[in-house]
């Protein structure tokens, strides 16, 4: 009896022992190796590598079936559902893999052995006809490289998009003729369907190496129907520099017919490789009743040299354009120019200095926090209040000519008069009454420029309470609660009454802050005026 | 002596057993933290059904005295080592790894259902001792409903608690 029982339990261990065994290295198993590989960041270079070797050191023809047999691997019901509860329940010390976590090991392995896996392609070849398979296939024969280049070929007219678009993504890394290439992606772009057509003209934008097969290949896409193709069409004939100067009729073209991404990237192109001959037709756009196509003919002017008169006669034109966006990008564009030519220091000449550094230099030595040295602590109080006249001009300063804000210059004065402290004390009077300036930036600067002077900035921040500028309400708020204001309780109830003026703010958010923080300051005040 | 001879056996057929445990040893990480009451309530359950069972397609053969607790006694060990395979088998379709664990269990419940009605002294003793095949087909009816009735309690869990 024992002998029969011996047999049975013998018999279950051979079946379990005569399924196919892994390769294995140093101890481990294939997938071991394989899921190392996959789990591995490429930063982690050691440890990516020391997988790599063990895959590789393994005999390939133990390797490729295994591989294969992780690549076909398919879900089956039950294994979903044990995958499932096993989730569910937090049976973690089973880690079961899914058909995809397993096909992603097959492909980890394929991309480990590259052109050495060759063997495998003709199985993979089968793959792509297999629905289920076919995206899997087609990613390890990418990784196989040139051995494969008959299977990829053949995956670019496969019948799933999702594997056709890989195939036409990745065909460089299986090919390295580019005549045979851009045959292939001459096809791709019939492809009915537009996201192939769209990763063709990606990759044949990037053969500047081969102008006179590419070059007519992207002309044919800038006819294609799709904008996303025509606009990519247009703007990759840009890096072909002056070998796209055939290109300009049917960019021309383009501009005139196109779709508005098309239009733009054409224009771009055509400024990019015939400036002169490109200018008169950005300037016919910048005449046109198309608000988009002035917009982009007026960034097109703006990179023409600023010596030309009439491009900056048709970008002062633009600043009063209808269009209020087109307006403001042209006023900040005419701002830029105008900083290149006077930069910052000259509009600051009268500046102080203090060991051969200007004011303006020490105040740009904070650090990203918005901090001094303690350097330039001490030369910022050592200019004292010979630096406060500069300091007032720059809290108030707007960019020339249109005005524009300039919130890091006010910032670098605000540092300045905190840093300054007490010394500030001189000068408060004149920072209350630029709080009443109509410029927002001004009225909130100059209520910050008070805080080194630390009591005394306290009727300033109230005073801010009921500043014009909703910003400015906010910030005096925010500052009486966890800023200045904390230190000075007893001058802070002085705030109270104008804090529950702010309960009824026409503003949601001082409002809903004015709420929050009168909550935090007198919690019997505010209980008794009704917040809960 | 014969029992001595009997716990031999029994050690040689565990070696049989175990073998393929560590010839599929894989470093593979330490559980962390144990498996959660809900699951332990449904197993049990699951195993209750399997005991009542074998109970059932045993009841007119020789048994020993306390034959539930017995079989019982046999899933402390047959499940811990169920669980065991399935975790050196995780490189498997868990479908896969489940239908053979599931099969080796049957195999050794069965057997060690044989060993105990014959080896253990009997209450009654006019019954005839059942013989190894119908503990091994008591072994595999008990299994197949119980695993059959594991995704059914499962589903009742599922409803009970997220309704």
């Amino acid at each position: 009896m024992f002998i029969f029982i011996a047999l049975v339990l013998a018999l279950g261990d051979v079946i379990l022992l005569s399924f196919p065994r892994e390769p294995h290295y140093q101890g481990r198993s294939l997938t071991s190796w394989l899921q190392q590989c996959n789990d591995t960041s490429l930063d982690e270079t050691q440890r990516l590598s020391e997988a790599q070797t063990a895959v590789r050191a393994m005999p390939i023809k133990n390797v490729l079936p295994r591989l294969l047999n992780l690549v076909e691997d398919k879900d089956d019901p039950v294994s979903v559902w044990m995958i499932d509860k096993s989730d569910k329940f937090r049976v973690q010390f089973l880690k079961w893999h899914s058909a995809e976590d397993f096909q992603q090991l097959g492909i980890a392995g394929f991309e480990v052995l590259g052109t050495n896996a060759a063997p495998a392609v003709a199985e993979l070849t089968k793959l792509l006809n297999d629905k289920e398979h076919a995206f899997v296939a087609v990613r390890c024969l990418i990784a196989v490289g040139p051995p494969a280049e008959q299977s990829v070929s053949q995956a670019l007219t496969n019948q799933s998009v999702q594997v056709r678009y890989f195939a036409t993504q990745q065909f460089a890394w299986v090919t390295d003729n580019d005549e045979v290439y851009l045959a292939k992606m001459r096809e791709c772009l019939e492809d009915p369907d537009g996201s192939i057509r769209f990763a063709a003209v990606q990759g044949i934008g990037l053969q500047t190496q081969a102008p006179d097969l590419a070059i007519p290949l992207l002309l044919e896409a800038l006819r294609d129907k799709q904008d996303a193709v025509a606009s990519w069409a247009a703007k990759f004939l840009a890096n072909f520099g002056t070998n796209a100067l055939r290109a300009f009729p049917d960019l021309s073209n383009a501009v005139e017919h196109g779709s508005p991404n098309t239009v733009n990237q054409a224009l771009k192109t055509m400024v990019a490789v015939a400036p002169d001959k490109a200018l008169p037709i950005v300037f016919e756009n910048f005449r046109s009743a198309d608000a988009h196509r002035r917009k982009i003919s007026v960034e097109l002017l703006n990179q023409y040299p600023a010596t030309n008169l009439e491009i900056q006669t048709a970008l002062q034109q633009s600043a009063s354009d209808p269009d209020s966006a087109l307006a403001r990008r042209a006023r900040e564009l005419i701002t830029k120019q105008y900083q290149a030519e006077h930069p910052i220091e000259s509009q600051f000449s009268d500046d102080p200095s203090f060991e051969g550094k200007s004011l303006g230099e020490w105040l740009k030595t904070h650090d990203t926090e918005g901090a001094f040295s303690e350097n330039a602590k001490r030369a910022i109080q050592q200019m004292g209040t010979s630096a406060i006249p500069a300091l007032l001009k720059r809290i108030s300063y707007v960019q020339p000519p249109f005005g524009l804000r300039a919130p890091e210059v006010n910032l670098d004065a605000v540092r300045g008069f905190i840093t300054l402290g007490e010394q500030t004390a001189t000068v408060l009077p004149q920072l209350g009454t630029l709080m009443d300036s109509t410029n927002k930036d001004t009225a909130l600067y100059a209520m910050l420029a008070t805080l080194g002077t630390g009591s005394n900035a306290m009727p300033y921040l109230i005073k801010g309470l009921t500043n014009q500028f909703p910003d400015v309400r906010n910030e005096a708020a925010n500052t009486l609660t966890e800023g200045v204001g904390d230190k000075f309780p007893e001058q802070r109830k002085q705030a109270i009454p104008l804090f529950i003026k702010l309960l009824n703010d026409p503003d949601d958010d001082v409002r809903m802050n004015a709420t929050n923080q009168f909550k935090q300051i007198d919690p019997t005040a505010s209980a008794k005026a009704g917040i809960k | 002596m014969k029992t001595q001879y009997c716990i031999r056996h029994l050690g040689f057929l565990a070696a049989i057993f175990l073998s393929v445990v560590s010839a599929s040893a894989d470093p593979i990480e330490l559980p962390e933290k144990p498996i959660t009451p809900e699951i332990t309530v449904l197993i049990s359950l699951a195993i209750f059904l399997e005991v009542v069972c074998i109970l059932l397609v045993l009841r007119r053969s020789q048994k020993p005295r306390f034959f539930i607790l017995w079989l019982i006694g046999i899933h402390l060990f047959t499940y811990p080592a169920f669980l065991g395979f399935l975790w050196l088998e995780q490189n498997m379709r868990p479908a896969f790894a489940a239908g053979i664990g599931e099969g080796l269990v049957v195999l050794v419940e069965g057997t060690l259902i044989y060993l105990i009605c014959r080896f253990i002294p009997s209450a009654k003793s006019d019954l005839a001792i059942p013989s190894i095949f119908k503990c091994l087909l008591a072994s595999l009816i008990g299994n197949i409903l119980s695993a059959a009735a594991f995704p059914v309690l499962i589903a009742i869990h599922d409803h009970f608690a997220f309704t």
